[in-house]
């Protein structure tokens, strides 16, 4: 096991994510990966409803969900990415805001941390 | 046949059948109704109906709780108040015709109402799914809503005061011991099981209270959409079974309704078919309304929540299982269904 983390970052204001990628930055993490996620809801918003129409339309109007990945070196570069991405995104406690969270890395081939 | 037996049935023609009926971005035009058309056949099949009537009130309360869980003031606060204006004064043109020509509001007419008059666009919700089309889509979304408003309208028009208080105080409180039990449930991955428990026991609750399972399960569903921090998780295990859950709904209701096979009752329901077009035909001609004026679409096909209000309206009013209006009220919704699915292609 190394001692290397994958950080995961999702949020769902894809406006953001400028925000977020220059405090990651600054924070020291310049390598990361960004996708296209949509959340569950979403996703079965696009079989064609009965009785949730209107959900599945107003919760379509909004967006694709950005998730950023990235290998950083220790705990304390996930929790100052942690702290630095609240500081411009804003509080992940509220709902469908987001969700951040590190995994454990058991090896790493093609980085040199 | 044991309704066991039949159960089961329904629960494997429902589950293989979904695939081929709702079909991601292709569903069939006849939006589910070839269940309701199979539950018809059942109704020649011998079983003890009435063991099996009860379901109907769990179905109701299903479909009013997924309903009313999507009226969150934070999603109906999006819409302008012009586009309530619009579906407003639409309503309202449908509610003076009714009243002004039925002078009595009672539940036969309420469905009928509901059927022909408040769901014109579902077809076009159902057949061309488009979201390009946002305006039509959201109008015919917002549709149902305005039907429970209405079925809401008229039971306080024919309620007193004390069946009215007692009814308020129903809602009341399920809705508090719904999310009290849905906020306190340790392991979120039960909550399916506690919906189950909490529908069963609302709805069948209604049953024996007399009072609409619908309009309550909406209420709970509304108290839970906005006060619930779990509105999500719920909606979401809700909504997970939509279309196999409504197939079975369906086949019960054509099985519990059946069909009188009789000229006159062919003629009544012709009659009501071509009355609706004409309405039909008048309303697309207001350009205020902003309807395509495509000719198939004014044979509007009655969506699954024309058959939910007509059932529940069935269920309150505490008649034998085979009564004739309800019979003649599927017939239309049937007859409705295949026209504009006959017009429909005739124009692609």
């Amino acid at each position: 096991m190394t001692k290397a983390k994958l950080f995961v970052c999702i949020i769902s204001h894809e406006k953001r994510i400028e925000d977020v990628l220059e405090a990651l930055l600054d924070a020291g993490i310049s390598r990361a990966s960004i996708m296209d996620v949509r959340g569950m809801l979403e996703y079965l918003a696009d079989e064609i409803p009965l009785f949730a129409g209107f959900r599945s339309l107003i919760e379509d109007n909004s967006k694709t969900n950005k998730m950023i990945i990235s290998v950083v070196e220790n705990d304390e570069q996930v929790r100052m990415a942690f702290d630095v991405i609240e500081e411009v995104y804003g509080s992940f406690q509220e709902t469908n805001s987001g969700i951040m969270f590190s995994l454990d890395i058991a090896d790493i081939r093609g980085l040199k941390l | 046949m044991s309704p066991k037996q039949l159960l089961i049935l329904f629960i494997v023609l429902s589950y293989t059948g979904v695939v081929l009926i709702y079909r991601r971005k292709k569903i069939s035009l006849l939006g589910g109704m070839e269940y309701l058309l199979v539950g018809l056949l059942f109704s020649l099949v011998s079983v003890d109906q009435a063991l099996l009537k009860p379901l109907l009130y769990a179905f109701i309360g299903w479909i009013g709780l997924l309903t009313g869980m999507q009226m969150k003031v934070e999603y109906v606060s999006r819409l302008d108040r012009s586009f309530y204006g619009r579906v407003f004064v639409y309503t309202l043109v449908f509610f003076c015709l009714v009243f002004a020509f039925l002078s009595i509001v009672v539940a036969p007419v309420t469905a009928l109402y509901m059927a022909i008059g408040l769901l014109p666009v579902s077809y076009l919700v159902v057949a061309r799914y488009c979201k390009e089309n946002r305006y039509v889509l959201f109008f015919a979304s917002i549709m149902p809503f305005v039907a429970v408003a209405y079925l809401f309208f008229v039971t306080v028009f024919q309620s007193d005061g004390y069946t009215l208080s007692f009814f308020f105080l129903i809602i009341a409180c399920f809705a508090i011991i719904a999310r009290f039990i849905i906020t306190n449930i340790d392991d979120k991955r039960s909550i399916e099981l506690i919906l189950i428990g909490l529908i069963i026991l609302i709805s069948e609750s209604c049953a024996v209270l007399n009072c609409s399972a619908l309009l309550v399960t909406f209420a709970v569903g509304m108290y839970l959409a906005n006060f619930c921090p779990l509105d999500d998780v719920v909606f979401i295990a809700l909504y997970k079974d939509e279309k196999p859950l409504y197939s079975i709904f369906l086949l019960l209701v054509g099985m519990l309704a059946g069909m009188q096979a009789s000229f006159t009752f062919f003629l009544q329901g012709m009659a009501v078919v071509v009355f609706v077009a004409g309405l039909k035909y008048v309303l697309f001609k207001i350009p205020f309304f902003n309807m395509p004026p495509h000719y198939h679409r004014y044979m509007q096909a009655p969506g699954g929540f024309a058959v939910t209000i007509g059932v529940d309206s069935w269920l309150n009013q505490g008649v034998g299982l085979q009564t004739g209006w309800f019979s003649l009220f599927l017939f239309i919704v049937l007859m409705l269904q295949f026209i504009s699915v006959f017009i429909s292609r005739s124009y692609e």
